[in-house]
């Protein structure tokens, strides 16, 4: 017989199961509506689109954690100021200074995830400033974050008005119902993205189950950290952990913590998960980034190395070890990792653009140029600039300056506020003798991104040349505090001290 | 109570209470038991001889019971032993090296104190009101051990109350390059060093307290004679991070990794196959430059680029109304005049107040900003939400700049039910 026929003679109820079985959310739902038309009361079919919806949409919310401005700067949470050194994730001691910063400041990581890009200052004004683009700007609260990556089906207008109108749902009513309230809840928690409907309902939920439901707490502290109740939260899933040990709930805490910037207590959750769960992979990563955070870069590698000896394919594990190879002088150690990547099907501008790199430091300079012009083909608007700027140190190590200074412009017109760039086009400027040109870009380079020390050391050498020692002793000051020992600017202060004190 | 002092001198411990002499007490009867050395060092008039004595006496009681310089003398070089032998034979063997107090019960703060005598060879502890070496129970357990840059002069210990920091203050004698000695006093925080202080003369002495009106005070006396006070600033801070001590040789230990197999590898093909790789980077590397050469072109001919203009985009604000602020800097030599600058946005997406602005000069090397406010009205893609900004002179477009919109919080539906909700709250 025609397979056709034989699914077209399916019950509708049943095709739509298996659809959403086969992840075919589409159609499930059409298969739903049509049932829901001819008879409105028939509750599987209402759970069944309400879960394909809600499917449609969700994602592991563990990983998709932003922290937007409002959250870190205006957080009633603040517990000391001045956290002691190594004890919170803004005030991280600094060790690595080696490794180039992001826009906002943090170390590089080896992967781009939420909240590697993300300042670490304490500064409003800074972080309000910081030129923002979509590469680069942070979501102004943690909602919005969710918004930009969910994209939630309250923003796509509904045709025929929405599924559900929660607003007029009889919750305790619907909270009661065993079977179906964990996917409404799901429902108005993920597809309708409303929080304080969820929270209202898993509180008359938990209520109807004698408050005996861990699940419900765990969602019950979901919604209080969306809110930024972030201490209630923290009650619901630790009363949550009573009832067993879960590595969702412990992930969660140890999140939770991570906002409060407590990182040493996240790691102490993550410790105690682990005496449950030795070999879990999402623990031990959660372990390795809380470290990369502290910036106790050997800690993380450790546990990064671990990591891979249970699961060899974990992506963010090699990327970081690979990482960690390049900028402690193992170019060519870096390279084997980046290759496995490239073997293991990754293919994107970021990793030719890193292999090209290491082959250039490795000595390996047959490779390079391909490298770089695979990146240049698959690169968007926003890391092109990065690539662009990596071409330029190539060539500056070629001997190409006048390629060097072309990549330089290119870089800046896709990123106008690239200090790197700045600096090194205005040491070439420099070097062309065009030292009002240089000076002037170096204080651009000082504008656009202030964390940076070369601009300032680089400031204070052109100045020192000129005899402005004022300004140079400024600026040689502002490089130290960025890079305490920083040898060549210790140089010019001493040169300047001698001078000043002959005066 | 009886204040005493005790004053050491060779082998011989003096006490005097007011003033007076009050008690003498040697310590060669009852710790030296082997005087037979003594007599070698005091009889031998040569080196070798009181070698070969000294290793017959070795061999009947054992190497161990010998005195430290007995010991020292037996391990030499042979090239160093004459040198040795003037130095000490004059010396009593058994000579105390430093004394302090030891409280015989820790918490009262004004108890009696033992006499804690250490020699060349040991440390005994006399109780001083029946003048005997109190039996050796005592046990020690080395915390951690330190090398310091030359031979320890004296030691004290140093309690800064206002920082209520603990310190170790330790004199050394260091020998410079040329030969001369100097002095050094290095304060240890555990096994840290935290401060060092060049002096001129080996210090023989320390003592810190309470000085006049200063609270910190430490008072050294270096062996010319000299007094030296330094007083503890109120201000200072100490360099408390844990670092390895690096006091005796600074050696700059660069880290440089291991050489991995896949370094050896390389260098291998780099050898091997020199010729190809060469040939084979000249001719991507040509490409390459033709590549970025056409891209700059291209650039300047879409006015991305300007070789005179250099401009970056503040976006000020929380939005959904953002102030954008346009800065512009003149790298050329003469002055830019006329300068129109133009925002061009989507009107589904943004308004903005004044789209255009006129810049009548730029001088050269000043920066100078245009601002304007935007206020977001809907959600979009990021390309359609981004702003151009144009910069004419004229009727020639100089210069091209995209600023890409933030996202941020609209609430289209329930806006308004939101605001009550809040006020409500």
């Amino acid at each position: 017989m025609d397979d056709t026929k034989v699914i077209a003679s399916l019950d509708t109820f049943y095709s739509a199961c298996m659809d959403l079985r086969k992840h075919n959310y589409d159609r499930c739902i059409e298969s739903c509506t049509i049932i829901l038309s001819k008879n409105p009361y028939d509750q599987a079919a209402w759970a069944l689109k309400m879960r394909a919806l809600t499917e449609q949409l969700s994602i592991d919310d563990i990983e998709a954690e932003e922290e937007g401005i409002a959250d870190s700067y205006f957080n009633s949470d603040a517990i000391a100021e001045n956290a002691r050194v190594g004890t919170s994730l803004r005030t991280a001691q600094d060790t690595s200074n080696q490794r180039p910063r992001t826009v906002g400041g943090r170390p590089l990581s080896g992967i781009v995830r939420p909240s590697t890009s993300s300042a670490g200052g304490n500064n409003l004004q800074l972080a309000l400033k910081t030129p923002r683009t979509v590469g680069s700007s942070r979501p102004l609260t943690s909602q919005t974050a969710r918004n930009i990556r969910l994209g939630t089906a309250s923003m796509v207008s509904q045709i025929d008005g929405p599924f559900i109108n929660i607003s007029r749902l009889n919750f305790p009513k619907y909270a009661s119902d065993k079977q179906l309230s964990k996917l409404l809840f799901n429902y108005i928690y993920y597809q309708q993205n409303d929080i304080r409907n969820a929270l209202d309902f898993a509180v008359e939920a938990t209520k109807f189950c004698n408050f005996k439901d861990p699940w419900w707490k765990v969602q019950l502290g979901k919604c209080y950290v969306m809110l930024g109740l972030l201490r209630d939260g923290e009650a619901q899933f630790r009363s949550a952990l009573q009832h067993g040990p879960n590595i969702e709930v412990f992930l969660r805490l140890s999140r939770l913590f991570i906002r409060l910037d407590q990182p040493l207590s996240s790691l102490d959750i993550c410790q105690k998960a682990m005496s449950w769960f030795p070999h879990e992979v999402t623990l031990l990563i959660e372990i390795a980034r809380i470290f990369e955070g502290l910036n106790n870069i050997p800690m993380s590698v450790k546990y990064y190395r671990d990591i891979l000896e249970l699961d060899a394919t974990d992506m963010e594990s090699i990327a970081c070890i690979g990482l960690h190879h390049f900028y402690s002088d193992q170019p060519e150690v870096a390279l084997r990792y980046y290759r496995r990547l490239l073997q293991m099907g990754l293919y994107n501008a970021e990793l030719f653009n890193n292999l090209g790199l290491c082959s250039f430091y490795a000595q390996q300079f047959d490779v390079v140029t391909a490298c770089f012009e695979n990146a240049l083909r698959l690169a968007l608007d926003d890391n092109a600039a990065d690539v662009w700027y990596n071409i330029s140190h190539v060539a500056i190590g070629f001997g190409d300056l006048d390629i060097a200074e072309h990549s330089l412009h290119l870089t800046l017109s896709l990123n106008s506020s690239h200090g790197a760039a700045l600096n090194n086009l205005a040491v070439l400027q420099w070097r062309k003798n065009n030292v009002s040109q240089a000076e002037s870009l170096l204080n651009s380079a000082i504008a656009a991104e202030d964390h940076l020390y070369e601009p300032h050391y680089n400031r204070a050498l052109l100045a020192q040349e000129e005899g402005d020692h004022q300004t140079s002793y400024a600026m040689v000051k502002k490089s130290l505090s960025i890079y305490p020992n920083h040898y060549n600017s210790k140089d010019i202060l001493n040169e300047l001290k001698k001078y000043f004190s002959s005066l | 109570m009886l204040v005493g002092v005790a004053v050491v001198i060779k082998n011989e411990v003096y006490f005097y209470r007011n003033c007076k002499p009050y008690h003498k007490y040697s310590i060669q009867s009852t710790i030296i038991r082997d005087t037979e050395e003594c007599k070698l060092w005091q009889e031998s008039e040569d080196v070798f001889d009181l070698l070969k004595r000294l290793q017959v006496l070795s061999s009947t009681i054992g190497f161990v019971n010998l005195s430290t310089t007995s010991q020292q003398m037996l391990c030499l070089n042979e090239c160093h032993l004459i040198e040795y032998f003037e130095k000490y034979r004059k010396n009593n063997l058994h000579t105390i090296t430093c004394v302090t107090e030891l409280k015989r019960n820790k918490s009262e703060v004004y108890g009696v104190s033992c006499l804690v005598i250490a020699t060349t060879d040991m440390i005994s502890i006399l109780d001083t009101e029946s003048f005997k070496i109190l039996p050796d129970k005592y046990e020690c357990v080395s915390l951690w051990n330190v090398k310091l840059p030359g031979d320890p002069m004296s030691m004290v210990n140093m309690y800064v109350q206002s920082m209520s920091l603990e310190m170790t203050v330790v004199s050394c004698n260091v020998i410079n390059t040329d030969g001369h000695s100097k002095g050094l006093v290095l304060m240890y925080c555990g096994s840290t060093v935290i401060h060092k202080i060049p002096m001129p003369d080996p210090v023989t002495c320390i003592i810190f307290g309470r000085f006049g009106q200063e609270e910190n005070a430490l008072i050294m006396i270096t062996t010319n004679g000299k007094v030296d006070i330094k007083l503890l600033k109120r201000t200072a801070t100490f360099d408390l991070c844990v670092r390895p001590t690096l006091t005796a040789h600074v050696q700059g230990n660069l880290s440089i990794p291991k050489r991995s197999n896949v370094f050896i590898e390389q260098t291998l093909r780099e050898r091997e196959h020199c010729n190809e790789i060469h040939v084979r980077t000249q001719q991507t590397w040509q490409i390459l430059q033709m590549v970025v050469s056409n891209e700059r072109l291209n650039s300047i001919k879409q006015k991305i680029t300007s070789q005179f203009l250099h401009t970056s985009a503040q976006l000020l604000g929380l939005g959904p109304r953002f102030k954008i602020r346009f800065l512009l800097k003149n790298l050329g030599k003469d002055p830019l005049m006329g300068i129109n600058v133009a925002f061009l946005y989507n009107a589904q997406y943004h308004s903005i107040e004044s789209p255009r602005c006129r810049i009548p000069i730029i001088v050269p090397e000043t920066e100078i900003y245009c601002e304007t406010f935007v206020t977001c009205c809907t959600y979009g893609g990021s390309y359609e939400r981004a702003i151009d900004i144009v910069v004419s002179r004229g009727m020639n477009v100089i210069y091209r700049a995209k600023v890409n919109m933030p996202v941020y919080n609209i609430q289209t539906n329930n806006h308004n039910e939101e605001l009550n909700d809040i006020m409500s709250w």
